[in-house]
């Protein structure tokens, strides 16, 4: 329990940190803030715009004056302002955070599923299933994002003709169920992409955590009693190797946001990964630093929302606390 | 049923409906759709409306056209308005017959002047060059026009310019008009997506979708053509290669990026699919150029630019860059398609000359020195780059590694396109435009910019041009070349002005392209009776009228 709460508060403080940090770096870096704030340079300004961005942004004030500002920014929904492309922060991070939520959440749940099931069954039984699905893993896990979707959309959109591989939705698809089927068909290519990037690690970790546990007492003491392996599997197994899946899970949620700028650019998708793209090679800093903050956000909440299922699902963390 | 057989049916029936329902989004995707081109594009839009960069050039080509057209082989045609002038200083355009904006209102000599103050009033150079001074305040640096006479029906409007320019009708290829109607007495924050879509070109903005990444344009009703093609479907690639693949696949019928031709890396792949056919034509823009800083050091000084020019291996360039038409470039720069072009010596590699020009400079290699020096300083010099353009980056490093080679230390400055403005044109440069802070940049010039002012790509190498001005050439030669140019009443007279300049690239060398090319262009072969334009390539209202798909 105390391992948990300490993990909890870590995250929290981190997460002051990146706030730290994203006011600070900007007024840090030597040159004018003004031009990192607005991702503009000063030298294409004129003399009006310079002292209405100076203004807006109240660089003559002092830093705990801009620091009160800046979090009021945050807890007031803007994150800032894109000078750039004339829009908050907010407001252009809301139009995209869905395109990259379906990916990014399907993928998570899809290839965690499939790791329990596939790391469960392989780690505790030694057979061909095991010798097979290990190596192939290690193999896929070395392969990067761009290579595995290229392959996919060769393989399955140009080849066989099955899957789209551009955008979430044909062109002409209109309401209704139609068009969910459309946007499902839609998803499927870049998903699996995801998938198959995040899958391996998330098997190896099952397959050797249970494969861990196959020594353990309890399991000797079940198999004695004569219980069948799916029953061990799943009843006796999956309660001792749910934490750390857990944990895998949440880590999981921040990761596959950050995979997924590379599925999007290569699906043509207009998540927050093209976002970020465009924030990049445009030097629109206020828009980095908001989707870093959603991001890092995203990632801090599942990692606490993980912590704290761990502390429920978890008796002997449970117990801990009782004593 | 035994308890753990539920869930496995449960999961075969979800198998089998989601397998239907793909099955039948397949057989949709499957239908060919001969009213309608795909045009695949990697530009980056996400308004979709009037005044976004990237949005303005792609609806030139279907809905939001110019005034004129260009053809590939340098002719001009009418968009909205005929043309006529006498001595190529008063200009008169009369807006065709039944020209209606997309809302149904008729198009007027008035949107035409209208457009010009609008512009104007936006920092434009449309009625005047612009540049901001020191204090942020407008500096008119030079007048265009000296006054204007709109027709008693409102058809025809005369501008008259300041001095003739034969070429007036280059500044029109790009000028597209704004609806008064609608525009006028608005403040920019009171114009809706709507209003930015009103058009009066042969196709409207159906949707944008950004999900899908598409935009659809229908058939204007008010247009009094009706073109062939019902539907354009612009698709948004973020992946060139997905997007070549997908035309390769026959998903898209051909691919459009504002004044860019096939890259020469997917051309051999796509050469061996038979159902594409290819459209070249020599190109009027030069898209790769090494532009010095003829103000700076140590590029004011003459040799100095000549011994570089004589320093590189322009066939490396050319093989490794330039489609199978490309060629070496000539010292006089503007490319053989450029009106009033005129032959000048080849560019080539010469060492000694090199050498020797440098000599003449003072500049000496000791033995064993790696690089030449004058007075114990070594020649070397920032050659600046878009960090955002990979292509440029590689111009530049065989520039780097060339000149090195020779004996001229080369650090390359990359920076983002907002930092290379400011360096390299005057519009951007903080203190007006007198001084720029490159001493060497690689740049590609469009088209378009290419043909503007007095066209042979002078606005990048005139230093008092108030928007670009990269190569900060003057001097008294210059100077009467370019008001010659200027000056000049009838096309023998921009011919012999046009040559007296291209002389003076080759003579001062204030500028090198790296190497000519021609654009390519692909389509699919269902695709007839393609039509390509000199500054918008294959996607043009001229080819949207005539394309016909099997």
């Amino acid at each position: 329990m105390k391992k948990y709460i300490k993990n909890i508060v870590v995250c929290l403080v981190c997460f002051l940190f990146i706030i730290l940090l994203n006011f600070a770096l900007p007024r840090l870096i030597s040159g004018d803030p003004v031009a990192y704030l607005t991702g503009m340079d000063e030298g294409s300004m004129s003399v009006e715009q310079y002292e209405f961005y100076r203004n807006a942004l109240h660089i003559d004030e002092n830093a705990f004056v801009q620091f009160g500002y800046y979090l009021k920014d945050i807890f007031a929904g803007r994150l800032g302002y894109s000078f750039r492309k004339q829009a908050s922060v907010a407001e252009l991070i809301g139009t995209r955070i869905g395109a990259t939520l379906q990916i990014s959440f399907a993928a998570v749940v899809i290839s965690c599923a499939l790791a329990l099931v596939w790391g469960l069954t392989s780690g505790s039984k030694k057979g061909l299933l095991d010798k097979v699905s290990t190596p192939v893993n290690v193999l896929v896990g070395t392969f990067p994002t761009f290579l595995i979707g290229m392959i996919l959309i060769i393989v399955f959109s140009f080849d066989f003709k099955i899957f789209p591989y551009s955008g979430l939705n044909s062109p002409d698809a209109e309401g209704g169920a139609a068009y969910f089927f459309d946007r499902i068909y839609h998803l499927i290519l870049p998903v699996v992409t995801l998938i198959a990037v995040m899958l391996p690690s998330r098997f190896l970790l099952m397959r050797n955590t249970v494969r861990t546990a196959m020594g353990e007492r309890y399991v000797l003491f079940a198999r004695q009693r004569g219980l069948n392996m799916h029953r061990i599997r799943y009843s006796y197994l999956l309660k001792n190797v749910a934490p750390p899946f857990a944990t895998m899970v949440g880590m999981s949620v921040g990761a596959s946001i950050g995979g997924s700028v590379i599925v999007e650019n290569l699906f043509s998708i207009n998540g927050m990964g093209t976002l970020l793209t465009d924030a990049v090679y445009a030097l629109d800093y206020p828009l980095l630093q908001g989707v870093l903050f959603v991001s890092a956000a995203i990632a801090m909440v599942s990692i606490v929302l993980t912590d704290i299922i761990c502390i429920i699902i978890d008796p002997k963390a449970r117990s801990e606390g009782v004593k | 049923m035994k308890r753990c057989e539920k869930p496995i049916i449960a999961l075969i029936v979800a198998v089998v409906l989601l397998c239907a329902s793909l099955a039948l989004c397949a057989c949709d995707r499957d239908k060919k759709d001969t009213d309608t081109v795909y045009i695949g594009t990697t530009a980056l839009i996400e308004r979709a409306v009037r005044g976004e960069y990237n949005y303005d050039m792609l609806a030139s080509g279907n809905s939001d056209m110019p005034l004129v057209s260009q053809t590939a082989d340098g002719n001009y045609k009418p968009l909205i308005a005929t043309y006529s002038t006498v001595d190529s200083k008063t200009w008169t355009f009369t807006v065709l017959e039944n020209l209606k904006w997309s809302d149904g209102a008729e198009v007027t000599a008035e949107d035409i002047l209208f457009t010009l103050n609008y512009n104007d009033a936006r920092g434009e150079a449309v009625f005047n060059d612009k540049t901001a001074d020191n204090d942020g305040s407008i500096k008119i640096t030079r007048k265009k026009y000296e006054s204007y006479l709109l027709s008693d029906d409102k058809r025809s409007i005369s501008l008259t310019l300041v001095s003739a320019n034969i070429r007036e009708l280059s500044n029109m290829t790009s000028f597209r008009i704004v609806p008064k109607h609608i525009y006028e007495n608005k403040s920019d924050g009171e114009i809706t997506a709507d209003d930015g879509r009103v058009v009066c070109g042969p196709y409207v903005l159906t949707r944008f979708d950004r999900e899908s990444g598409t935009l659809v344009y229908g058939i204007n009703p008010h247009y009094p053509q009706m073109p062939t093609v019902k539907r354009l479907i612009y698709r948004l690639f973020s992946e060139p290669d997905i997007m070549y693949m997908s035309l390769q696949n026959g998903d898209i019928d051909t691919v459009w990026n504002y004044s860019q031709s096939v890259p020469e890396t997917y051309l051999a792949a796509l050469k061996a699919n038979d159902g594409l056919r290819f459209y070249s034509a020599p190109s009027k823009g030069v898209r790769a150029v090494l532009m010095f800083n003829n103000s700076a050091a140590p590029f004011d000084d003459v040799n100095v630019r000549k011994a570089i020019s004589y320093a590189l291996d322009y066939d490396v360039f050319k093989n490794m860059f330039g489609g199978e038409n490309a060629s070496v470039a000539n010292r006089g720069f503007a490319p053989m398609s450029t009106e009033g072009y005129k032959s000048t010596e080849k560019l080539q590699k010469n060492w000694e000359t090199a050498a020797r020009c440098l000599s003449q400079s003072g500049y000496v290699k000791p033995q064993g020195a790696r690089y030449y020096s004058k007075n114990g300083v070594s020649l070397a010099f920032y050659l600046t780059v878009r960090s955002s353009n990979a292509l440029h980056l590689r111009y530049a490093e065989l520039v780097k590694n060339q000149l090195e080679e020779f004996g001229i230390e080369v650090k390359l400055d990359a920076v983002d396109s907002n930092a290379f403005n400011v360096k390299t044109s005057n519009k951007f440069a903080p203190d007006g435009h007198t001084s720029l802070a490159h001493q060497a940049a690689i740049n590609g010039f469009t088209e378009a910019g290419m043909g503007m002012g007095n066209g042979l790509g002078a606005i990048y190498v005139d230093k008092k041009h108030a928007v670009q001005g990269g190569c900060q050439a003057e001097g008294a030669l210059f100077s009467e070349i370019t008001t010659q140019l200027s000056m000049a009443d009838t096309v023998e007279e921009y011919s012999a002005a046009a040559g007296r300049l291209q002389d003076y690239y080759a003579e001062e060398t204030p500028l090198i392209a790296l190497f000519w090319d021609y654009m390519t262009y692909v389509c699919s072969s269902s695709v007839n009776n393609v039509v390509i334009d000199g500054v918008f390539g294959i996607n043009n209202v001229n080819n949207w009228l005539s394309a016909t798909k099997a």
